[in-house]
């Protein structure tokens, strides 16, 4: 595997892939092992971030509620791809250590940096009232209400942050009454892919 | 909820040999596959991780899908970028956004059995052309591709790589009448477990302090809706209606009129809502990756078309939207 190809990988994996990168990158590790392995790496190196220490790739992201109290539970980082593989297994380490033990860091300063959940099981469709609360520690999913306005006007092109709420709600509705033929094709990747940071 | 469901199976059953007769051998082949992909994406477990690529953003993804005599349960979450996810079971759709801290959950419908896509009573080939070929490798497995070519300009065509033994989509390409991709997935990794645990299917992200949009609220009677209803005035050929609501949606306190017109493997949806002085309109396009969106004031109320169409099938079906 060349240097290149693994620095293109690594952009890929932060989300900051060329835009000629794309189409070979993707042939690139349908059909070179080592770029797999290294992508299979890469992605049990962000499991581990998302709090997932000691969980195998392939069984994925623990469950909120068996996480354990204070996981932190929605990071986002681009360090990962800075510091390296190396330097990513071990900003993961400290993170999965912090876990472990239990030690909240309360940014405190800036609205929402930390934010009370609750699970949201499988069988849950409103907030619940009380029940198991944690502290969820949202480095990057910070943001102040012009923020998120600004966000959900990127998610749908050309919209009000209004219109774009009332566009998701439509978009899983339309989803839920595709023709058999689209359903195999994935079409909540759509929602899952946007995260307003472009279009 | 009040729906009108236009397909008849037996109906379907009992044409389809005389029009399959029209098919030509490949067409009738990539048609087998098709059904195949429909029936694995139901009845099969599988836990894979695929790429989704749309112009140049690139996102890798996992999901986990069971199917069991209870009905199926689905979960499927990015695994780069925001850790968004999507959670369906037989009930509902719950859509977690942690980016804007909201939560959107919607109802499920069920999904029949009774496979609906390219039914030959829909006149399929008039609008695709189907044919099938040896495919390369995916995910390490064997596939075999399927084309579906789109004869006219008002929708998109797929270039489908399907598992040569169980069916499954592993690869897909959602094309323009140049066969130029506008979407592409493409899986890196799948397995077919003959058992999936219940805590795969459960979120690994919380939703509390998160604005929640639920349509848990009652649903509205056609006589609230203050009008005699709205027709659509145009379509592309092969497009009929398959499904009517009058609901909420996720993020509407008031009914939306819904209507649901497909070719077969195309879908748009025609949203009518009746707008107050707090909501911001939409005038004009809107689009998230493939998926374009056009919407227009008709008088007191906001007309929105959404579909996996080009831009100009949208306007079309927009402009034509009037009050009975």
């Amino acid at each position: 595997m060349s240097e290149e190809k693994h620095e293109a990988l690594s952009a890929f994996i932060d989300g900051e892939v060329r835009d000629d990168d794309g189409p070979s990158l993707l042939d690139d590790v349908l059909v070179d092992d080592s770029l797999s392995r290294r992508w299979i790496t890469y992605h049990l190196i962000g499991d581990v971030i998302r709090q997932n220490a000691g969980a195998r790739a392939e069984d994925g992201p623990a469950p909120a509620n068996a996480a354990g109290r204070g996981s932190v539970s929605v990071i986002r980082s681009r360090r990962t791809a800075v510091l390296g593989p190396i330097g990513g297994l071990a900003l993961a380490a400290s993170v999965a250590l912090v876990a472990i033990l239990g030690i909240y860091t309360l940014s405190g300063g800036e609205r929402g940096a930390v934010v009370q959940t609750a699970a949201v099981g499988a069988g849950a469709a409103q907030v619940p009232k009380s029940g198991p609360r944690e502290r969820t520690v949202a480095r990057t999913q910070v943001r102040t209400p012009a923020q998120l306005a600004e966000l959900a006007r990127l998610t749908w092109k050309d919209a009000a942050p209004g219109v774009a709420t009332r566009l998701n709600g439509y978009l899983v509705t339309h989803n839920e009454y595709l023709a058999n033929g689209m359903r195999g094709m994935h079409p909540y990747a759509r929602i899952v892919a946007y995260d307003g940071q472009g279009n | 909820m009040k729906r009108v469901t236009r397909f008849i199976a037996g109906l379907s059953l009992a044409l389809s040999p005389l029009c399959a007769a029209a098919l030509t051998p490949t067409e009738e082949s990539a048609q087998r596959w098709l059904e195949k992909m429909a029936e694995a994406f139901q009845t099969l477990n599988y836990d894979g991780t695929f790429v989704y690529r749309n112009g140049d953003r690139m996102e890798s993804m996992r999901i986990i899908h069971r199917a069991s005599p209870d009905g199926e349960r689905e979960r499927m979450f990015s695994l780069t970028g925001a850790a968004r996810e999507v959670l369906r079971d037989r009930d509902k759709v719950t859509c977690i956004l942690p980016d804007d801290r909201s939560v959107v959950v919607a109802k499920s419908r069920p999904r029949s059995v009774a496979l609906h896509i390219f039914d030959p009573r829909d006149g399929f080939a008039k609008f695709y052309r189907l044919s099938a070929h040896p495919g390369e490798r995916v995910a390490g497995r064997e596939t075999a591709l399927v084309s579906v070519q789109p004869l006219d300009e008002f929708r998109y065509g797929y270039r489908l790589w399907l598992d040569r033994v169980s069916g499954l989509l592993l690869k897909s390409e959602l094309v323009n009448q140049a066969g130029g991709a506008l979407e592409q997935i493409v899986y890196t990794q799948i397995r077919m477990p003959a058992h999936i645990p219940d805590s795969l299917l459960e979120p690994a992200i919380s939703g509390e302090g998160f604005t929640w949009y639920t349509d848990d609220r009652a649903t509205g009677k056609r006589a609230d809706a203050g009008n005699d209803g709205w027709t659509v005035g145009w379509l592309p050929e092969g497009f009929r209606m398959s499904d009517w609501a009058y609901d909420p949606t996720g993020s509407s306190r008031t009914p939306v009129e819904h209507l649901v017109y497909t070719d077969g493997l195309a879908s748009l949806s025609v949203f009518i809502e009746r707008l107050d002085d707090a909501k911001e309109r939409l005038d004009g396009h809107s689009s998230m990756g493939a998926i374009n969106v056009f919407g227009r004031v008709a008088g007191d109320f906001q007309v929105t078309v959404v579909g996996e169409v080009p831009e100009a099938t949208v306007e079309r079906v927009g402009l034509s939207v009037t009050p009975r």
